[in-house]
């Protein structure tokens, strides 16, 4: 193995059992085994078993760092235990060099009713630190968290984001040479996850490898320099982040395809109701980025009621809700009188970057905000177009010349040369 | 392949390798890792049970009081059955004493047996997704309960005093060696964390098991001799004694406590023999168990 590889797995396999009372019989029989000296059921699948990783293979080198990323349920996770020596793979195998810390439930092992400094021995302590390497990195860690005023508070007073903080910068100091991450980042507030990120590049320049699990393709291609891309256990893509993120949009939006009849709806008050949303197709079947796109929306009032509202959110599956449309900031109003109607929205050149969007319904009434009813509409797919240069979400037809220095007020006011002193 | 392994092996850093099932095939060495996490998670052992412990009484007023309630609410049910319902019967040493001890050393290894059979189940979500010594929580979760004995002991010191200085028919020379002759119960412990970890296994794989469980160890206190009478010679009420670790081993402390010496040491002796055995046993199981239950969390 060269010695800049850190991690390698081989062929990686492990199952797990879908149903409870199965998965103890097999728990028993497995153990019964193990006992009289056996081995457990590994090779072959028994009822209702299947292969949560199958087959996964990679190497991480000094210096990368790697990114997780898959639909829900597809592995990521399973492959962070095995990494992390939770549970054995029950095929193939996982070398790791150098010591293996977690950045994983940053918050585990607090007693509420234990001040945050005690409990930043606990938490310490069973990440494998020790009282003199606790007390060592305590004041760091303490600025760190940036709550030096709670220290000596019981933490069941604490906010969630203080006890994420907390939790958070006891677990960031231990100095493993692989670091594995799951999700960490995605609660506190802006200000602290940027402080953590910041936190993890100085760790990476200080040749600390991470592995990272992340729904968040922001956070990802700020600190990924590779990713790999799960999907039903299996690796779908290993190799660059805006390509592996595209390749995971192309997934999403397959999963989007076969969810399209997952609309939930929730009816508040019969008098009013929406009573379709359509996305108007495009003749090839699928919308692409900069189409127009055309929403039909179907109403139905069936009693008098005052004016109405309406608001289609689009959520985006992994930035949450990112737009609305409206149609009364159009000036377009709904009157409460009875009858059927249909409403026409219309999207010029849609910037959405490919992907499944979902589009939620909120019908209420304009002066109470009363509702009426809600609705998880079908699915807005977002096809690849063949050139990806855009990441993240959006694309904002940035257009791009070269311009003459007196066009600008910035250069304008300043003396020749001014042009260096930008800072 | 297992060149270049040889080749990462020999480096500085530290290497791991998991493969099927790679813990079961150290055979012998396991054991040698099991001691290694042993003491390196001795930090973390007295840091679960600081926790545990000041978690529970920070927020009472009579604090530590509680440690000693059950006991007393016991033994005074015992001392009052004994006046006025069971058969009369002998104790070497004055009757409110051999039950306060006797039960005292029941409640330990059964809140022992409990603590560390439920240890695994109260860590929460952590248990399944941070790598730390596992053993730790159960060890830690006995600490409590070792702490909680200190408090009975002084008690049970109390009482014996009292005695001394209100009733003027007692008959019992006390032994000189009384401070020492609570480490005789130290088998309890060995006895309790074995089992212990042995149902924590089986009460992951069935809930069952964390119901029955206390069902049985309350009924213990009527098959135990040692807790509240002491144990018969007669056919077939004899084997009760005999054939009870717990009652072995909480007699023969009270025969230290009564004579300063034991009358049936070869009986200590094999239940001690025997508690140490269960704890080694246990442990190995918890081990090898393990890595096939962690998924369960």
């Amino acid at each position: 193995m060269n010695s800049d590889v850190l991690v390698r797995a081989e062929g990686v396999g492990k199952k797990f059992c879908r149903t409870l009372k199965r998965g103890m019989y097999y728990a028993g029989l497995d153990l019964a085994r193990m006992m009289v000296g056996g081995e457990p059921e590994r090779e072959r699948l028994r009822k209702d078993e299947f292969w949560a990783l199958d087959g996964v293979s990679f190497e991480l080198r000094r210096g990368e760092c790697l990114g997780l990323i898959g639909p829900n349920g597809s592995g990521k996770t399973t492959m962070l235990r095995v990494l992390n020596g939770i549970f054995p793979p029950d095929r193939g195998r996982v070398v790791l060099r150098g010591a293996v810390g977690g950045l994983i439930q940053v918050g585990a092992g607090f007693h509420p009713k234990l001040t945050g400094r005690e409990n930043i021995y606990i938490t310490g302590a069973i990440r494998g630190m020790d009282r003199r390497q606790i007390e060592a990195r305590m004041e760091e860690i303490i600025a760190f968290s940036g709550i030096e005023e709670f220290l000596d508070m019981p933490v069941q007073f604490y906010s969630s984001g203080m006890l994420v903080r907390l939790g958070y910068s006891v677990a960031a100091h231990m100095e493993p040479d692989i670091l594995l991450l799951d999700e960490v980042l995605a609660v506190g507030d802006v200000a602290f996850r940027y402080k953590c990120l910041a936190h993890l590049r100085q760790k990476m320049a200080a040749g600390c490898t991470p592995i990272f699990v992340t729904h968040n393709m922001e956070q990802l291609s700020f600190l990924c320099t590779r990713v790999l891309v799960f999907s039903r256990g299996r690796i779908l893509f290993d190799g660059d982040v805006d390509e592996g993120i595209a390749v995971y949009q192309d997934v999403l939006t397959e999963g989007g395809r076969k969810g399209q009849r997952e609309a939930g709806r929730i009816e508040y008050d019969p008098r009013a109701d929406v009573a379709f949303l359509e996305v108007a197709s495009h003749p090839d079947g699928l919308i692409r980025t900069g189409d127009d796109v055309v929403i039909h929306v179907g109403l139905e009032v069936r009693e008098p009621v005052g004016p109405l509202a309406l608001r289609i959110t689009v959520e985006s599956p992994v930035a949450g809700n990112i737009a609305t449309l409206e149609p009364l900031r159009a000036g377009v109003e709904i009157s409460g009188a009875p009858g059927r109607r249909v409403l026409e929205a219309r999207i010029p050149s849609i910037p959405l970057l490919p992907g499944a969007y979902a589009l939620k319904v909120l019908l209420q009434e304009r002066d109470s905000l009363k509702p009426f009813m809600r609705l998880v509409g079908p699915r807005l797919l977002i096809g690849a177009r063949d050139e990806r240069r855009a990441r993240f979400l959006l694309t904002l037809r940035d257009q791009w010349r070269w311009c003459d220095p007196t066009e600008v007020s910035w250069c304008r006011d300043r003396a020749d040369g001014a042009l260096e002193a930008i800072p | 392949m297992s060149g270049s392994l040889e080749a990462a092996l020999s480096s500085t850093r530290p290497v791991r390798i998991y493969t099927p099932g790679w813990e079961q095939k150290l055979g012998v060495r396991i054991w040698g890792l099991m001691f290694a996490d042993l003491w390196r998670s001795r930090d973390l052992i007295w840091r679960l049970f600081w926790k545990q412990w000041v978690g529970q009484y920070r927020q009472t007023w009579l604090g530590y009081f509680w440690a000693v309630v059950p006991t007393l609410v016991a033994v005074f049910a015992f001392v009052l059955l004994r006046r006025h319902v069971l058969p009369k019967f002998q104790t070497p040493i004055p009757y409110v004493a051999y039950a306060m001890w006797g039960m005292t050393a029941w409640q330990f290894f059964s809140s022992s047996f409990q603590s560390a059979m439920n240890a695994l189940q109260e860590s929460g979500h952590m248990i399944s997704r941070i790598q730390f010594p596992r053993e730790s929580l159960v060890f830690a979760s006995i600490g409590k309960n070792l702490f909680t004995l200190l408090l009975r002991l002084f008690a049970f010191g109390l009482l014996v005093i009292w005695l001394y200085a209100h009733r003027a028919d007692v008959q019992w020379d006390i032994p000189r060696s009384i401070l020492l002759i609570p480490l005789s119960l130290a088998p309890l412990f060995f006895l309790a964390v074995g089992m212990g970890m042995v149902m924590a296994v089986f009460l992951t794989i069935a809930g069952d098991v964390g119901n029955v469980t206390p069902m049985i160890l309350q009924f213990g206190v009527f098959v135990t001799p040692g807790v509240m009478f002491p144990s018969s010679p007669r056919w077939p009420y004899q084997l009760l004694g005999l054939l009870n670790p717990v009652s072995g081993i909480i007699e023969g402390s009270q025969d230290l406590l009564a004579y300063g010496r034991m009358t049936q040491p070869e009986v200590y002796a094999a239940m001690t023999l025997f508690s140490l055995l269960i704890f080694l046993v246990g442990w190995r199981f918890f081990r090898l168990a393990l890595p096939r239950i962690l998924e369960r969390f």
